[in-house]
């Protein structure tokens, strides 16, 4: 579990430090020994993944699957030539030839789809040269990012990337997004502190390839290139080898099932043979035809260009697929790890709440948000409203101002740009009411002191001078006021108002948000004359005695549709897991948004730890007030003693010891409280915070008591780390809906390949370099195409173009489809595999002149069959496919016993009579009644035999009685065209009638047309139809396989029937694919 | 609506090792099941494939039944080159190498070993077996008349074969095979209604061979009837075949009379036979041997070996 490196940079005192890397802070290193390292370790980038090589991906698609049966008959053929040579019959060669021909062709089609799915993937691959201010000799010098080395002194800006892990040694406002790298969504502070003995924690370090949003620092350079954080990740990533696409195990199961039914009906067949007597080399050209019968040439090229139009289909709904397979397996989906920020959430702060008159308000958080349930006449909203206009850095760019305000770019920090963006948007002149009201003086925030002063010049006729405003963390502007402003009274801050006031922000706290208070004081007139100077140092302005006007808390707002896909997810049974490096209140109440938790967590890994954090002051200053929110629920006070030490032991293993997981657990399980979500789902309706209620179920949440069923999960990445694989897996295993929260990319990783082990399909978003490996290990990797790294762009299988998590559910939908219509495809073209087959069988027992030949099939498999079995791809789902449960691995194999024998000994056995009556017509037409036919096949192939004898008398020379065989392949290819006519038809549903689904599948209907085009083709133009073997058929005869082809709907329909009827019933279970 | 629902999450099955799996899946004590099926099971799906399989049989009889009956036993459905058979009869010979080796045309035996021979004489012995009691039945028998090119036969009659004509080439004399100078008799492939059209004296082919036409002038002189003849000649394929062929008798005659056509298929007919007497081939040597039927609408074509008959003879 633990792969995390041990790094103690951040932590030594800086002397030690530089020593240790040879540098100066001032002067930084020398050239020479730049240039040294930089020739020992090489350049500061990553090393591309190495790449499978293309020549061997190139051979690979010549000999899969059905490539090596090909060979085989092809060589069979090769052989039987040589050997037979001296007759110059070159039949077997010319056969030997397709096949190879075949093979050659379906290998270069493979691997053209392959190259051109890869060429998407290498638009993402380019990545621009970076620089970098360096100081080197004392000079300050911009130079390629690349020739960074260990001990290089760095200046960081603004707008900079990161151009390798360092140690901030200098810094004013530094601000690193490390989003990418930890999952935090928020710009984090940089001092020269170190605050954890964690690297990725410790405040004093920035890394490769994350982004500085605004100051400046100096840093030294203490890893870079692959030994970077990045570094070692994208090498996890790389060290993963990405496992077989579930779809590429159903072709490989369904490869080996034919292949054995191949070989066992080959093998049966030419023992038989042998056994009647037949010559070993006829036995060889038998063998030959049941191979070529059963491989179904053309399906590799259905299954590709099934895929192929699935992933365009997706394409068109913002979901790019690098893999083909991939479009599958998101199908088959039965776990969707999805990251927070940016998947979930829109990576930006909103304002989701406003207090003010003693109540919570929600805001509305959508992108183009309407205020009608706020009064933004209310006195009290002014009051707060002027305090957060003033009391702010932030400002739009001039540029913009035409634009939408929520369009507009914003310098400043995330959530002074949100609080900007709402009052712009639900007062409007923000810009305006700052000129009124100059800024004389400010203190801007600091981590210290959790606040934010400013001093403003009022209005000329108003009654003081100066008008002091406040913001910051609750708890530390609550110390400071005596008054509060319900709306247009004042109270004296007492303590049943400090009650109230605890409680709001302790409840928008508990929903994940970030609440900031906001404070004003009138300075007195008489104290505080025009020009008066404030000094900080002096701190000659009031300390205390403000008016407290209210509170905002600011959140990520879910994406809008994102409840709703996670609600789809749920009924097509897949479960939502949130793996996410934020913190885990964040993560819960997102979870809760967007309904990934429906019921209240049973489980929280995390509740001790975070108590212990807010006891030891705040580890995470960007959530003011941790501390006391967290005190004041006393029963966990009361519970972390008793609990604490066997907390997991007592509430995960003791239930559970012991007892295996049983199907039926599922029925037992209680019905949810499924009506939590609209608390802060984004919509336009107001919702009222709901009060007392919730507050008391949060405080047993943690630790419920046992009678409450547990199905939830809140796990704290710490947690994670102690963990064993087993543990994790029981934990997996026991809850139903998981959050893990402030978690590792190792940890990410973890949580996937446990997944893995309890046999899910695992889809995993992401976005950030932490995402990647557990992107690559996933069974589908969905990386963001937007906001998405390059590194997790590289290790995922397919990229969302609009971020959206609500395209993974279109992503869903269409990969169950496809797998639905690739079943019916392969149904489609297996069942002419029974009427190729037979005909060497009956040949063989009954020692009949054959009625099918070896190009016959071919004419088949490769010619008619293959543009109605890629229409089938084009089939609509025939019922709701996103209410069912995703398709079990190990049972709903893509072609199952049922498929084989509907397919082989069902329909396929009523198209070989098809045939067989085609062949007896055409035979009897021309002379040979059956009881003539029966065992004449040695006299019939006898090239000495001159004058075979019909049941007219007449005579037939060997020329003519070969005419007459090919006239009855003919005959026999038709009639298996116009059963599969009838084949096509029921194919388009499995369920459902024909009646039901319709016929709205053009390129199905255009399939009927085409094969049968086809089919003509091949018959009656002069050359073709004799290079094929075949004979120009009398029209009339086409009419033999009529009968049998309504046999064919009649009897399906009648087996869809009885499924429909009787669902479970003995047809349905034995019969329904 | 998904709201109220209970979802089911997929939960994976356990885990159970290779053999384990197997051996459950040979016999399940649990649920008494053999092969995946308890005995109610397997005999239920078999009761459902006996069922399917004896009504798609039925099935496909009664389409073959139905389809028959729209044929008649006696006349083709369809005749000369609306058939498949064409209109270009092929020539056959006899007797015909053993079916061990259906591909060789290949006589091939020993006049001095008796044992050696024998095949070949009761390979004709077979052969001629229909023409020497062509009355098996009374019905069979009223069909039957002797005809001539002056006597054609009736309406639904067929004409007389008389195998005692073919003499040296009869069974009494084995077939002229102990004397190593063996009797090969042709036939023309029956086709219903075809008819010949007869060469005329003067309008002989450039390719017949020089001896035929003499031969077709001399009949013609003789009898002018007997220009209604379908011809046959033999000759050695290669100068050499030419060489060791020697001389060679046509027997009863060098053809088949016209009055045997057309076949229509009434009970009795046979086909009229030429025996081809090789007097005297080289011993020892392989002969490839090439006999071509002449009429006007008989096209001889070597790759396709319509009109014509190729075999090898080797004499020890």
């Amino acid at each position: 579990m633990n792969r995390e490196v041990f790094i103690d940079d951040h932590l030594i005192p800086l002397r030690i430090f530089y020593q240790r890397h040879h540098t100066d802070p001032d002067n930084g290193l020398s050239d020479e020994r730049a240039a040294v390292l930089l020739s020992m370790y090489g350049p500061n980038k990553l090393k591309r993944p190495p790449q499978e090589n293309k020549f061997v991906r190139f051979l690979k698609n010549f000999f899969g699957g059905f490539a090596v049966m090909l060979w085989v008959g092809s060589l069979l053929c090769f052989i039987t030539f040589s050997i037979q040579s001296i007759e110059a019959d070159y039949d077997h060669l010319y056969l030997g030839v397709v096949l190879v021909t075949v093979v050659i062709i379906t290998g270069l089609f493979t691997h053209y789809q392959q190259s051109k799915s890869g060429k998407v993937l290498e638009a993402f691959q380019s990545m621009l040269p970076e620089q970098a201010t360096v100081i080197r000799d004392g000079r300050k010098l911009v130079v390629s990012a690349e020739d960074i080395v260990l001990g290089d002194v760095v200046d960081l800006r603004a707008g900079d990337k990161v151009p390798a892990d360092m140690r901030i040694i200098e810094c004013q406002g530094l601000k690193v997004d490390n989003s990418s790298l930890t999952g935090e969504s928020e710009p984090q502070p940089r001092t020269t502190e170190p605050t954890s003995d964690v690297p990725f924690n410790t405040h004093n370090m920035a890394f490769y390839s994350t982004l500085v949003v605004s100051g400046t620092g100096r840093g030294v350079v203490v890893s870079c290139g692959d030994s970077s954080a990045m570094g070692r990740i994208a090498e996890l990533t790389s060290g993963l080898k990405s496992a077989e696409t579930p779809i590429a195990r159903e072709i490989k199961h369904f490869v080996r099932l034919i292949t054995w039914v191949a070989i066992a009906a080959g093998f049966v067949i030419g023992a038989l043979s042998l056994s009647m007597g037949y010559h070993w080399l006829d036995a060889v050209v038998i063998l030959i035809g049941i191979i070529v019968a059963n491989v179904p040439e053309g399906l590799l090229v259905t299954v590709t260009v099934c895929l192929t139009l699935s992933a365009q289909r997706m394409a068109r709904k913002n979901c790019l697929v690098k893999h083909l397979e991939a479009v599958e397996t998101l199908g088959s989906t039965s776990v969707i790890c999805s990251d927070k920020t940016g998947t979930l959430t829109q990576n930006r702060m909103t304002v989701s709440h406003v207090w003010f008159e003693g109540e919570v308000m929600a805001v509305d958080t959508s992108a183009e948000p309407r205020f009608d349930n706020l009064d933004v006449a209310d006195e009290q909203f002014l009051a707060l409203a002027r305090v957060a206009m003033l009391c702010s850095r932030a400002e739009f760019d001039a540029e913009q101002l035409d634009l939408p305000v929520y369009a507009r770019r914003v310098f400043g920090d995330a959530s002074e740009t949100a609080i900007l963006k709402f009052l712009e948007a639900a007062l409007g002149g923000v810009e305006e009411y700052r000129q009124q009201h100059q800024k004389v003086f400010e203190i801007p925030f600091s981590s210290d002191t959790k606040y934010q002063v400013s001093v403003h010049r009022t209005k000329e006729d108003g009654p003081s001078e100066y008008l002091m405003v406040m913001k910051g963390a609750p708890e530390r502007l609550l110390e400071r006021c005596t008054r509060v402003m319900v709306g247009e009274e004042e109270h004296a801050l007492d303590h049943k108002w400090r009650l109230a006031c605890q409680e709001a922000y302790g409840q928008m706290m508990a929903m994940g948000e970030r609440v900031l208070g906001f404070c004003d004081l009138a300075l007195p007139p008489d104290t505080y004359k025009r020009g008066y100077v404030f000094d900080a140092e002096k701190q000659n302005f009031p300390q205390t005695g403000m008016r407290f006007v209210g509170f905002m808390s600011l959140v990520d707002p879910p994406r809008p549709g994102v409840l709703e896909a996670v609600r789809k997810c749920r009924s097509a049974g897949i479960r939502v897991i949130m793996v996410t490096g934020d913190h885990p209140t964040t993560a819960a109440a997102i979870a809760r948004a967007v309904g990934i938790f429906t019921v209240q967590h049973s489980f929280d890994s995390g509740a001790a730890r975070r108590y212990a954090e807010g006891a030891h002051g705040t580890p995470t200053p960007d959530l003011p007030g941790q501390a006391p929110a967290v005190a004041r629920y006393p029963s966990l006070l009361q519970d972390l003693g008793t609990s604490v030490a066997a907390r997991y032991p007592s509430l995960v293993y003791e239930p559970y010891a012991g007892i295996s997981r049983q199907p039926s657990l599922l029925s037992e399980r209680p019905t949810r409280d499924s009506n939590w979500p609209p608390l802060t789902a984004p919509g336009r309706q107001a919702s009222v915070f709901p009060q007392q209620d919730q507050l008391s179920r949060q405080g047993s949440l943690l630790f419920p008591p046992t009678s409450q069923p547990r199905t939830a999960a809140l796990i704290h990445g710490d947690d994670l780390r102690d963990w064993s694989s087993e543990e994790l897996d029981n934990i997996l295993s026991t809850y139903d809906e998981f959050v893990f929260a402030r978690t590792s990319p190792t940890q990410k990783l973890s949580i996937v390949e446990s997944c893995q082990r309890l046999g899910y399909i695992v889809a995993v978003t992401g976005d950030g370099v932490n995402d990647a490996p557990a992107l690559k290990q996933a069974d589908i990797g969905v990386a963001m195409g937007v906001t998405g790294s390059d590194v997790a762009k590289q290790a995922a299988d397919m990229i969302l173009l609009d971020d959206n998590f609500a395209t993974i559910v279109t992503g869903v939908e269409e990969g169950r489809v496809i797998f639905d219509n690739l079943k019916k495809s392969i149904a489609y073209t297996l069942t002419s595999n029974t009427p190729e087959m037979l005909p060497f069988a009956v040949s063989v027992l009954a020692k009949v002149p054959l009625p099918l030949g070896i190009m016959a099939i071919l004419c088949i498999n490769i010619g008619t069959d293959l543009w109605p079995a890629i229409s089938l791809a084009y089939e609509q789902a025939e019922q709701d496919i996103m209410t069912r449960r995703p398709r079990d691995p190990v049972r709903d194999k893509l072609v199952n016993s049922r498929l084989i024998c509907i397919a082989y000994l069902h329909i396929g056995q009523l198209q070989a009579a098809a045939g067989f009556f085609a062949y007896f017509t055409v035979m009897a037409l021309n002379g040979f009644m059956p009881c003539r036919l029966f065992g004449l096949l040695e006299e019939w192939n006898a090239k000495g035999i001159k004058d075979l004898q019909d049941s007219w008398g007449r005579e037939w020379t060997f020329e003519a009685r070969k005419d007459l065989e090919y006239m009855c392949h003919t005959a026999f290819f038709v009639a298996i065209v116009v059963v599969q006519w009838a084949d096509l038809l029921i194919c388009k549903t499995r369920k459902v009638s024909l009646l039901q689904q319709g016929m709205r599948n053009w390129p199905l209907n255009l399939g009927l047309l085409v094969c049968s085009a086809m089919a003509c083709f091949m018959v009656y133009t002069p050359g073709v139809n004799t290079t094929l073997r075949l004979r120009p058929l009398r029209p009339e005869l086409w009419l033999c396989g009529v009968p049998w082809a309504l046999l064919i709907l009649f009897y399906d329909e009648v087996r869809r029937y009885l499924i429909r009827k009787h669902p479970g019933g003995w047809v349905d279970r034995e019969f329904y694919y | 609506m998904a709201e109220k629902q209970v979802e089911q999450f997929y939960a994976p099955p356990p885990k159970l090792g290779k053999w384990e799996a197997f051996s459950i899946f040979l016999w399940n004590p649990e649920t008494h099941q053999f092969l995946g099926r308890t005995g109610a099971s397997w005999a239920k799906i078999l009761l459902f494939y006996v069922l399917f399989y004896t009504c798609l049989a039925g099935f496909f009889s009664a389409m073959l039944a139905i389809f028959y009956q729209t044929l008649d036993m006696r006349i083709p459905k369809r005749e000369l080159d609306g058939s498949l058979i064409g209109d270009n009869p092929g020539l056959g010979f006899r007797p015909m190498p053993p079916e061990s080796n259906v591909e060789s045309t290949l006589i091939w035996y020993k006049g001095s070993d008796e044992n050696n021979y024998k095949y070949w004489v009761e390979e004709l012995d077979k052969f001629l077996e229909p023409y020497r009691k062509p009355g098996q039945s009374a019905s069979i028998g009223q069909n039957i008349q002797t005809c001539s090119y002056d006597n054609e036969p009736a309406d639904g009659k067929v004409c007389e074969v008389d195998v005692n004509d073919f003499a040296p080439c009869t069974e009494a004399n084995n077939y002229n095979y102990p004397k190593s100078a063996p009797c090969i008799f042709l036939k023309l492939n029956k086709i219903f209604n075809w008819m010949p059209v007869f060469y005329n004296d003067t309008d002989l082919p450039e390719k017949m061979p020089q001896d035929l036409k003499v031969h077709i002038r001399e009949e013609k002189l003789r009898n002018p009837r007997t220009i209604n003849t379908v011809w046959v000649s033999c000759e050695g394929e290669n100068p050499a075949d030419v060489e060791n062929i020697g001389p060679i008798q046509y027997i009863p005659r060098r053809g088949f009379p016209g009055y045997f056509f057309p076949f229509k298929n009434y009970e009795g007919y046979l086909s009229p036979l030429v025996a081809v007497f090789f007097e005297r081939p080289v011993h020892g040597v392989l002969v490839n041997i090439e006999c071509k039927a002449w009429a006007q609408n008989i096209v001889h074509d070597r790759i396709e070996r319509r009109g014509s008959v190729h075999f090898e003879l080797m004499v020890d």
